[in-house]
This record gives C-alpha cells, structure tokens and sequence, in this order.
C-alpha cells in the first residue's frame, strides 16, 4: 500500500525568517480578529454582527481577501462562502479576475471552471515523461476530472507564481475523455453548479501527497494523450496546490475564515473575510481560541445527545451542519423544526482538548430566499459530524496546515 | 423461474452489492475473510485493503449474495465494482447534489449509499435492507 495523505506533521519548520518581513503587512491591523469576537464556542445568537448583512465587502487588500456569502452564479446557493481570485498566465500580466469561487477548508488546491478561465493561456503540467497531466479530484460525492496546468495567483495582495490548479471541464482534446478509473468513483461533479470554481484552503499542502508520488493506485493523477489517459506518478511540486504554504509572504503557514453572526430568519447576503496567515500579522493572532488538533485522518471527534461522531471535521464547503438525529424532523433535504432549536455538541481533539458548540436549526421554509441560514441535515448511519458553514456564523476558524508553525505549536489543527 | 433467475444473478458477471462479491485485482487485494454471526443468521466479512491504502468490505450472506460493503480510508475505491448495480443511483444523486461535495445518501429500490467525508479520509456504507441478517447491527458495521 501507499502513504496516504499526510495529516501529521512530517514537513519541515516554516520559514521563520520570513516573520521579518511580516512588518510590512501591518497595514491590515484595521480588520483585526480581536474586533470580531473570534474564539468563542458560546450560542451562536448573542454574538454581535459584525457587518450589515446586506452590506458590500472591504476591498481586497493585504492579507484579507473578502468573502461573499450571496445567492451564487445560479441564484439558488445558500450558505456558500464566495472569493475572488486572479489567475495569471505564469511570468506575465496577463490575467483574469474570476468571481465566485467557493472557500473550501475541507479541500486542498485550486480548481476553476475551463469557461471562467477563458482566453487565459495556462501551461499544462507534464509529468516526467513529458506527458499532459489531467486529475481526478475526489470527493464524497464524486470527482472532478480536467487538466492540471499553471498560473500565477493573487488573492488580495498574496501572491504565489506557477501554482498547479485544476482546469475542470478543460476542452483540450487530451483532456475530453474521463477515464475508466475516474469515473468508477462516481459522479463527475465539476466545480458544482452556482460556483466558477472551489479554493481549497485545507490542511494539506498538496491535494494528494506522498502516495502519488510513488504509486499510481489512488487514482488521481493520469498522463493524457489524444487517444486517452492512463495512470501517473507525480512529483509532489507538480501536484495541485493548496496556494496558501506557496504565497511569498510569510502569510503561509494557514488561514482565517471570518463570517458574522445570523439572525434567526437567515440574512440576505452576509460579508466576511479570509485572512491569511497565523499569528504572523496583528489581524491573525490566534489568541484566545482553542486548538483542536486532528488525528491522522485530519479529523476529531464530535460527542452529541451521548453519540460520538470519531470522523467530524469543519467544512465551509458544506452548506449546512450534517449529523444523524433521528428525533428531528426532516424536509426538503433539511431539518425543519416546527421553531428554531438551540443544540449542543461537544468537540474533542486527537489530543483530548474539548470544547462545547452550541448551534442554532431552523427550517429551510422558515428562511425564504436567504442566502445564508442556521440549517442543518442529516444522511444518515453517519461516521462524521461535519460542521458547514453555519458554524462559522458569528465565528472565526483558523485552519493551520500540516507542518506549518504557531504560537500554538505546529498544525496540522484547527482552532476557533 | 425464480430459481433461474437467481441462478443467472449468482453466475453471472454481475455483482457488487446484492449480487456476487466484487472481483478485485488479486496483487491490490490482502483478503481477509472472517465468519460473523447475528441472532440466528451467519454471515462472512471479507476485507480488502487496496494498494491505495484504501480498506474495503464485502458482507456475504450463506447464499453468497453481497448484503452490505463499506469502505473507509484515504482514496476511493473502484464503486462501480464496490456498489454494482446500484453505483448508478450514486452517480445520478451525486449529479444532482450542486456544490455539496462532502456527504451524499440515497435510497434506491432495493439500496441505501451513504458516503461521507474529505479529502484525504473518505468512508461510506451502503446495504439491502430486506437482505439484512435479523439482528445484523448496521451502526456497529465497520
């Protein structure tokens, strides 16, 4: 068998010289986290709000990137945390601002819609024989299948050059056939309707790691020709990349996702921002928030109504808290209690740290078309208690990524 | 005929879930089959863990029909073989689900799919409940 994917800390210390430079980036202080209340786990309701629910988003400056909660490109997405990135084509000034891409802390890499990329001319990533790679990305629910090409990135003033990114739906003949072992794992998904693309900020720094380095068995990476893909290995440097641990600055080591509190009935659009960075500027000091540090899997335990739940992790991709309850009632796909309930769970580290998270369930007919509501779901016989965006509300959540360095010690961990 | 029909099911290509065990590359597969028993149904547990690192389960009943696998590990693995006839029903939710990429359930004519989690830690579970051993512990199913 392979490695799989490293969630413990096996990577070398961050590059402390480069807190030095951190001095330089003092001008976003005016965001700080401290302002926002961030590391409470109390209800969810008395926590102020910190922006007018309807208001429009601080520009993109420094290290904060804003973040839109909206309606999505299709008018129908709620609870979806949007950014905007700008994509270069490498070494040039050449690029192109795409809109409504989703912040994933469950996923790791850029993945961008081919449409939204457009005219941009992005270098394919060859692997070493010289042959176009194309990815299949999984997810639960399926994959995403393209090529894997280069661009420089911007994510408000970050920058990072020849980030490998996923081009999903890439209409270049090597990449029009999805192979037989992609999609045996499911539904081919794209980037998902309402999004031009998913931004995953996640715990790992490459979105497969050391086993596709050395097997071709998890299936992810394929060298294509016009006749079809087969199976690769790739280098870890050519693997898509979380663009966060390759920024210049020293702003790389993880990030902040900031949303502000909802109000019972949901709100209409809701401004946030992601920060990035730990502890290496004013606005991203870790302070008084806990960490909760994960396992091997990157995930810790949730105890809820005396269940406990050994696979839960936090995901701004999911738009609603999922755990298994078979005492609420559902509809259309959702909880719906008759009135909002106020519940408790109780999450616990790989290292035993533990903290209680109250959080709010309404019903989806209860919050007409908002774009942004205290939901939550259930599948069913579920392993993970999986914390969407509605824990977010109110909150901030730093993710630390795997090797990165702390005031509070290495990650991979989250904390809030 | 119902007899041949089951006949046909059994020696057939088919299988995966509620049919034959799956047919696994012998060089990705470590089978490990133990023999497990609930109430008064017994039944056979073979465990695979794919060169992905990637552990896989067939629960086989005494008439050798698959009713229940699961999976868990770093990678998915090959559901089409894993799920048989009832991957379509994943692949068509799965289609359907937007941008919700991080658990997925359906319930088929004759199935439930449960698949869960992210990248780099996937698990998911799927079985026939009217096949079900009485007794047979579905929350307890690793």
């Amino acid at each position: 068998m392979t490695r799989p994917p490293s969630f413990s800390a096996s990577a070398g210390p961050s590059s402390l010289f480069q807190r030095a430079l951190s001095l330089l980036f003092a001008l976003a202080a005016a965001l700080a986290l401290a302002s926002c209340g961030g590391g409470g786990s109390g209800p969810p309701a008395p926590v102020p709000d910190m922006s007018a629910a309807t208001g429009t988003a601080p520009p993109a400056s420094g290290n904060v990137l804003p973040v839109t909660v909206d309606r999505g490109t299709n008018g129908a997405s709620i609870n979806v945390p949007y950014v905007s990135v700008t994509v270069c084509e490498p070494g040039t000034e050449n690029c192109r601002t795409i809109d409504h891409v989703l912040v994933d802390t469950a996923s790791d890499g850029l993945r961008l819609r081919a449409s939204a990329v457009g005219a941009l001319s992005l270098p394919v990533v060859e692997n070493a024989a010289g042959t176009a790679v194309g990815e299949c990305a999984q997810f639960a629910t399926g994959h995403v299948w393209g090529s894997v090409r280069r661009a420089d990135l911007r994510l408000a003033g970050e920058r990072a050059s020849s980030v490998p990114v996923q081009i999903a739906a890439d209409p270049a003949p090597n990449f029009a056939a999805v192979p037989d072992v992609c999609s045996r794992t499911g539904a081919e998904i794209t980037v998902g309707s309402g999004a031009n693309g998913i931004l995953g900020v996640g715990m790992l720094a490459r979105d497969c790691g050391g086993a596709c380095v050395v097997s071709t068995a998890p299936g992810i990476y394929f060298s294509c020709v016009a006749t079809g893909c087969t199976a690769t290995t790739l280098p870890l440097a050519s693997q898509v990349a979380n663009p966060v641990p390759l920024f210049a600055s020293s702003n790389n080591n993880g990030v902040a996702l900031i949303l502000p509190a909802v109000p019972i009935g949901g709100a209409p659009a809701l401004s946030g921002s992601l920060v990035f960075g730990i502890d290496t500027q004013p606005n991203n000091q870790l302070g008084a928030a806990t960490v909760f540090k994960v396992n091997n899997l990157g995930n810790f335990s949730t105890t809820y109504k005396g269940q406990t739940f050994t696979a839960s992790f936090i995901d701004s991709g999911s738009n609603a808290i999922f755990f298994s309850d078979p005492s609420l009632p559902e509809c259309s796909g959702f909880y719906c209690p008759p009135a909002p309930l106020t519940l408790s769970a109780v999450n616990t580290s790989a290292t035993g740290v533990s903290g209680t998270v109250d959080f709010i369930v309404e019903s989806l007919p209860s919050v007409g078309s908002a774009a942004a509501a205290h939901l939550a779901a259930d599948i069913g016989l579920s392993r993970s208690f999986d914390w969407g965006l509605p824990f977010f509300f109110g909150r901030t959540v730093f993710v630390a990524t795997v090797g990165s360095s702390t005031s509070q010690g290495a990650g991979p961990f989250w904390a809030y | 005929m119902a007899a041949l029909t089951a006949a046909f099911f059994m020696s057939g290509s088919w299988a995966g879930l509620g049919a034959a065990p799956g047919h696994w590359p012998a060089q990705a597969a470590a089978a490990r089959s133990s023999t497990a028993s609930t109430g008064s149904a017994s039944y056979t547990v073979v465990q695979r863990q794919l060169d992905s690192g990637t552990t896989v389960r067939e629960f086989v009943d005494s008439t050798g029909v698959v009713f229940a696998v699961s999976w868990s590990g770093p990678f998915l693995p090959d559901l089409k073989e894993l799920l048989g006839a009832h991957f379509d029903s994943m692949v068509a939710r799965g289609r359907g689900q937007g941008a919700q990429r991080s658990r997925l359930a359906v319930q088929d004519s004759t199935a439930v799919i449960v698949s869960e989690g992210h990248m780099g830690a996937f698990e998911g579970r799927a079985w026939v409940p009217s096949r079900l051993p009485s007794g047979f512990d579905l929350r307890g199913m690793p």
